[in-house]
């Protein structure tokens, strides 16, 4: 037992120090950071994390190049939190470095002034991404945490949001709540862990949506371990918040940029993520699932830069919006079923979630990382949608309004009920009609046979449906419902010109007026090419009658 | 197949057929069946009259003097003659026709000597009524020239007459002393020792004093009248001592009712009163009685046909729960009648009004003077109700009216609200509570009547005293006495225990119309029946089948005859979800297509649907279900929901669906569990414009419902015209009536009906209690008249 205790103790002390030492060797510009930004003079002011030049670990190869964590802390000004300003900055630097001495550098300070109070009480959006990383203190960061921290009649809420340089991607909010000051440091940098988004390059991805992705600073997430022969040992970090695992999937976002180098656009793809199925190395293996097709063809350029934003998400959900694409006017789609399917196989419902309300609102709750969402309308499915819930607090998509074509499914149901009760009506009476005139009750089989004449006719419903499809195709311009109206319409009409329900009145009327219902033709069975017809045998039934 | 071989005798054919036993299994069968014939000396089965009639003829010795039950196929001419043969069939068996020789027969008994001998039997064991169906049967088939047969019949008639008047079965002896007295008034009954006359007037005594003990005064009046004018003088002091009785019998009553009036007891004073004035109307001093005790108690009760439940003024499911939802509750905006363009709504502390020409803006304008007799709301609470309706995560969250709300702002004396998109009638959806504020685990109760009782079957409600009550207003006590059958309700009110029947049954109408100083009318709604289907296990989403629920159900045959809306307007099929109104009343009919074709009820296609949902072979099921369909069908608990199911189930069994029925609990029309396939509902549709999706969708009664109809009440919703909200209400019938997302069953008229000493009770009422506030009664009918 005091073996066991102090071999842990050993390995800890060995970590510290390693980490430490990698630090100290990676990350000259912490010292730097230290020496521009002279220490507050008292608590609440401005804590500065300002590098002057780029670090030198930020020029290594992308696999392994640590990540520059810039970390703002916005306190909500209660006495308590900011007494302990500086011991919150220091336990946070203190315990991400422990978590990984070499993935990432993490510097943790306060925002600048004019971001104080906004990113503690606004919400974070697009625009004010933009504005943020434009600030001089984060250009050399690949990413911002912001930890906003109240104090509450139960202890201190905090939460952490990451913001990507590159991909200028927000992620979802982390929180959490503790009761006691001390343990305020320490969750907060486990939740900074738990928000951080690492990245990775898309190399290649196939006409099967196979995708090729190579991690950043995959490589540099290590620490070291004393092995069985008590030999220190350097081994991955697999537990670092950098290090890219299985179970995580990846927002796909492509960075077009000019000549020089600078940002022209982010084109975030829209509902596509990447599944990891296997990472070897830094190279990672996965499938691009998206609800469109081919998200991420096209030719390969270095203006046009892939990449891949790692998502965890937290405990949250999602609200999802559908609004018609088409129409005049943008319109909420209201009824819309949403389930969740088999991101393999759209035909496997795992979990119905209910229909989109007024406002074409639904919300997601938090599952197993990625769910593939399917709308449907009228047992038509009609998009399917890849969402992490709680990675946004709300997503809208677009889908076109099929007024006409849920209308016309009504109306062909109706047909298709009116033609199946005629058919059945007409063979029952034709049985009676049969029964009566073979016990000779002429009258009767006349009175039903009135009954039979009186069920509509073949060629007037066939009428009424061309004139049901006319109505109806006319109601859209959309060429591809009015294909799908003469799809529904085709199968009925083919049956309604059958024999199916075919009119016999005139052939019944006969057998009445003679008295006799003719034996009904052998039915031949279905015999092999070459089997001579005739060698058709009459049924058993048929021969019984 | 005997009557090929012509056999000379039955037991040689017999014994033949036994030799030849196990040559010929065709015989066996034939062997079979002579054996079950032949039976032994009074082996019958008694009494006789319940079994199919035969005769017996008892065999010679040679063919070993069996005894065999026959059907000749002629009546056979007795004596038999020497020569010839009998022919018949076994009384077991029809398919062969058979003959044995006449000199084989050594007795032939028919059938009805059969009963004859029977006959006595049952009257040495005094059971006259069984030995007197024998004799009339006797009678009736060749006996009515027999003397003998005459004579029994008439004995055993004045034996049955004499035990029933020993019984006390008035009713059943006198129909027999008076067809004797017609015939002979002097004919003197064997063993009785009184005249005709007197045993008549002694049946009628006997049965007068039982209508006495009932209340029944009408009928006494009535018999009086017809005694004394088939009897005449022979009557006269039986007819004299019974009016002498009503007038000190009336008198007595009158002397309790003061009695009772004195203790406090109000209640029991009414009736007392109404008695006596029922007992021998007319009379001063009773009116006196009568006037008095309604001014000291003014008191109105009730008789309905289902309890309140939880009461709600907008539940349209439960009748119970709207009705007295609205004596007990208010709500911003109410209902008062109908109009050629939906319903006319009223804010009740003011008027609601467009304010602008597009139909987005509409204001609550508060008028200057308070009325008492409502719940004070200032403008800050009317829009926060409206508010609190709009918001997502309210309970109250009513997603009709968050579709078209926008905003509210607030003035001294109005609270204006802008909408989304123009709606064609918003106080249709506004109809909201004052508050939903509970007191004692209920709703407050800010109605101008609270309930302050509950016992049993009665509910009491009086005046809510958190108002003041306004000046020469009555305000009398309402009790509502719960019924179970309507024909009682209606039997109360005739005699006076009650003074109003709420949904009485249809064919108690001509009844209550017929009664003297009762007034029946109409309510403008009527309540439209309809099946919510949700069908579990295998049979889920089956459409054949619900398609076979709904063509076996006998929609007219239902109407007609569960409820008796033969011939009255208003009452019939439907082939949709919204009423289809009366010629009185159609303005609630906006959403009925004419053009859609009624369901057709037609029980051999309900027969063959089922059985192809049975054994249609889908890719689900593709060996077909593994057993016949079977659902539970849940109603609300009165005598005609129940009945009609119990209808409605007969039906579908004779399809091949096996039903059980399921009653819900008196205050329950939604089951609380899973246990259900189909729900049968009673809605009152006041608006079918924003009743249609309470009735189906995802916030109605039948949730789960076609996408085509989901998406045209989702239309509705945003209904900017009344022609638009026609036209989409239309389509919704249309297509309910192809996919029977629910499925539709008839109207029904319903009425009350009012002794016509309550007054203020209104016309063309949407609700019994709307207005209440006007009611009033007084003593006896005419006492307004006669003051005037």
């Amino acid at each position: 037992m005091i073996h066991c205790r102090f071999v842990s103790s050993s390995l800890l002390l060995l970590t510290i120090c390693c980490g430490s030492a990698f630090a100290i060797q990676e990350s000259p510009e912490a010292d730097q950071a230290e020496a521009t930004s002279a220490p507050p003079s008292w608590r609440g002011e401005f804590r500065s994390i300002k590098i002057t030049e780029e670090p030198e670990a930020s020029k290594r190869a992308w696999e392994t190049r640590p990540y520059q964590v810039a970390t703002w802390l916005c306190l909500d000004g209660s006495p308590s939190l900011t007494n302990s300003e500086t011991e919150i900055c220091q336990r946070i630097g203190t315990e991400c470095q422990l978590i990984d001495p070499s993935g990432w550098n993490v510097n943790v300070g306060t925002p600048p002034s004019q971001w104080r109070w906004k990113l503690l009480n606004s919400k974070i959006n697009d625009e004010s991404v933009a504005k943020i990383l434009a600030e001089p203190e984060l250009e050399f960061y690949d990413k911002l945490m912001i930890i906003r921290m109240r104090s509450s009649a139960g202890g201190y809420d905090i939460s952490v949001r990451e913001i990507d340089a590159r991909t200028q991607q927000i992620g979802p909010a982390v929180k959490a709540q503790t009761r006691l000051m001390s343990s305020v440091g320490s969750l907060a940098s486990r939740l900074v862990s738990r928000a951080f988004m690492p990245i990775a390059r898309i190399d290649e991805v196939t006409m099967k949506n196979e995708a090729e992705l190579r991690a950043r600073g995959i490589e540099a997430c290590v620490r070291t371990e004393i092995n069985e022969d008590l030999v220190p040992e350097v081994v991955t970090n697999t537990n670092s918040p950098c290090f890219v695992r299985d179970s995580d999937r990846l927002l796909p976002v492509v960075v077009r940029s000019d000549r020089s180098g600078n940002l022209v656009k982010l084109d975030p793809v829209p509902f596509t993520f990447i599944a990891i199925e296997g990472v070897e190395g830094s190279v990672i293996n996965g499938k691009v699932y998206s609800s469109v097709r081919a998200p991420l063809a096209g030719r390969k350029s270095k203006r046009a830069e892939k990449l891949g934003l790692v998502i965890r998400p937290g405990d949250g959900t999602t609200v999802l919006r559908l609004v018609s694409r088409g129409g005049e006017e943008v319109e909420p789609l209201e009824g819309y079923d949403i389930a969740t399917v088999e991101p393999d196989d759209i035909t496997k419902e795992l979990e119905y979630h209910g229909k989109t309300d007024w406002r074409g609102e639904i919300r997601i709750p938090t599952g197993d990382g990625m769910r593939m969402l399917l709308v449907r309308r009228g047992g038509r499915r009609l998009k399917k949608i890849p969402v992490i819930p709680g990675f946004r607090n709300e997503l809208e998509t677009t889908i076109t309004a099929d007024d006409t074509r849920l209308l016309a499914t009504g109306v062909v149901t109706g047909i298709e009920n009116e033609i199946l009760s005629l058919a059945v009506l007409r063979q029952i009476y034709q049985k009676q009609i049969e029964a009566a005139i073979k016990d000779g009750k002429k009258d009767e089989a006349r009175q039903i046979l009135q009954t039979y004449s009186a069920l509509e006719n073949p060629s007037d419903l066939r009428a009424r449906m061309a004139d049901e499809e006319i109505r109806l195709r006319a109601q859209t311009s959309v060429q591809r419902e009015k294909a799908y109206i003469q799809k529904l319409f085709s199968p009925l009409k083919k049956i309604a010109s059958s024999d199916f329900i075919k009119n016999s009145e005139a052939e019944i009327r006969k057998w009445i007026d003679l008295g006799k219902v003719p034996d009904p033709p052998l039915e031949v069975e279905p015999v092999a090419e070459s089997e001579p017809a005739a060698k058709a045998e009459p049924t058993p039934e048929s021969e019984a009658k | 197949m005997i009557s090929r071989y012509k056999i000379d005798s039955v037991v040689r054919w017999h014994r033949l057929a036994l030799l030849s036993m196990g040559l010929c299994a065709v015989f066996l069968s034939v062997i079979q069946q002579a054996d079950a014939q032949v039976i032994k000396e009074g082996e019958w089965p008694t009494p006789l009259m319940d079994e199919e009639p035969f005769d017996l003829i008892y065999l010679d010795e040679k063919s070993d003097n069996v005894i065999i039950r026959i059907v000749p196929l002629d009546n056979p001419e007795l004596p038999f003659p020497k020569e010839g043969t009998l022919k018949f069939e076994y009384r077991e068996d029809s398919e062969y026709l058979l003959q044995v020789a006449y000199g084989h027969i050594d007795e032939y008994v028919p059938f009805t000597d059969l009963l004859l001998k029977e006959a006595e039997e049952f009257l040495s064991r005094k059971e006259y009524s069984a030995a007197l169906r024998n004799l009339l049967y006797v009678y009736d088939n060749g006996g009515a020239s027999d003397p003998q047969v005459r004579k029994r019949l008439q004995s055993c008639l004045f034996k049955d007459a004499a035990a029933n008047l020993e019984d006390g079965n008035y009713e059943l002896s006198l129909s027999i002393f008076e067809d004797l007295y017609k015939k002979d008034p002097s004919f003197r009954i064997p063993d009785i020792d009184a005249t005709l006359i007197e045993i008549i007037q002694q049946c009628y005594d006997g049965l007068l004093q039982q209508r006495f003990d009932d209340g029944d005064a009408e009928y006494i009046k009535s018999a009086l009248v017809a005694i004394e004018r088939q009897y005449g003088d022979e009557a006269k002091g039986f007819v004299t001592g019974w009016r002498k009785r009503f007038i000190d019998q009336s008198k007595q009553v009158a002397r309790d009712a003061i009695k009772a009036a004195d203790a406090g007891d109000g209640r029991q004073a009414h009736y007392l009163s109404r008695l006596a004035e029922r007992i021998n109307p007319g009379l001063p001093e009773i009116r006196e009685i009568q006037v008095r005790i309604t001014k000291q108690f003014p008191l109105i009760v009730v008789a309905v046909n289902q309890p309140a439940g939880d009461a709600n003024p907008n539940r349209l499911a439960h009748w119970g729960s709207r009705r007295v939802g609205r004596l007990t509750q208010r709500t911003l905006i109410e209902l008062t009648g109908l109009s050629d363009e939906g319903g006319r709504y009223k804010f009740l502390n003011g008027q609601f009004e467009r304010t602008d020409d597009l139909g987005l803006e509409y204001a609550f304008i508060f008028d200057d003077q308070v009325d008492p007799l409502l719940p004070r709301a200032t403008p800050n609470q009317i829009a926060s109700r409206l508010l609190d309706h709009a918001d997502a995560l309210s309970p109250n969250y009513l997603p009709a009216w968050a579709k078209i709300f926008n905003s509210v702002s607030v003035d001294s004396n109005r609270v204006a609200i802008q909408l989304r998109k123009p709606f064609v009638r918003p106080a249709a959806v506004a109809r909201f509570q004052y508050s939903d504020r509970l007191e004692d685990g209920q709703p407050v109760q800010d109605g101008i009547y609270a309930m302050t009782s509950k016992k049993g079957d009665e509910c009491t409600f009086e005046f809510n005293e958190r108002y003041e009550r306004e000046p020469d207003k009555q305000y009398p006590v309402v009790i509502e006495e719960y019924y179970r059958a309507s024909s009682d309700a209606v039997d109360a009110l005739i005699r006076g225990q009650v003074d109003i029947v709420d949904r009485p049954a249809l064919s108690d109408i001509p009844k209550l119309r017929k009664a003297k100083g009762i007034e029946v009318r109409a309510y403008a709604i009527p309540t439209v029946h309809f099946l919510v289907p949700k069908i579990r296990g295998e049979y889920e989403g089956s459409m054949q089948l619900i398609r076979s629920l709904s063509t076996g159900i006998n929609r007219e045959g239902i109407v007609n005859d569960v409820f008796g809306g033969a011939d009255i307007d208003g009452c019939e099929p439907l082939s949709g979800p919204f009423p289809i109104g009366s010629d009185e009343y159609d303005q609630v009919s906006y959403g009925y297509d004419l053009k859609v074709k009624p369901l057709p009820y037609q029980q051999r296609l309900s027969m063959v649907l089922s059985h192809m949902a049975y054994t249609s072979k889908t890719a689900k099921f593709p060996e077909g279900r593994s057993a016949p369909p079977s659902v539970v069908l849940a109603h609300p608990s009165g005598s005609l929901a129940t009945a009609a199911c119990f209808k409605i189930k007969q039906s579908w069994e004779e399809s091949g669906i096996s039903t059980t029925l399921r009653p819900l609990d008196e205050a329950v029309s939604f089951p609380e569990d899973d246990n259900w396939d189909l729900l049968y509902v009673e809605a009152a549709i006041e608006e079918p414009l924003t009743d249609a999706t309470r009735i189906m969708g995802t916030h109605g009664i039948a949730k789960t419902v076609s996408s085509p109809v989901e998406q045209s009440l989702q239309k509705l919703g945003y209904s900017k015209s009344w022609q638009g909200t026609s036209r989409t209400l239309r389509r919704i019938h249309r297509q309910v009536s192809n996919d029977l997302s629910v499925i539709p069953m008839y109207q029904i008229k319903e009425h009350f009906a009012f002794r016509k000493n309550v007054y203020g009770l209104g016309r063309d009422l949407i609700h019994l209690y709307q207005n209440i506030r006007r009611w009033k009664i007084e003593g006896y009918a005419t006492e307004r008249k006669a003051a005037k």
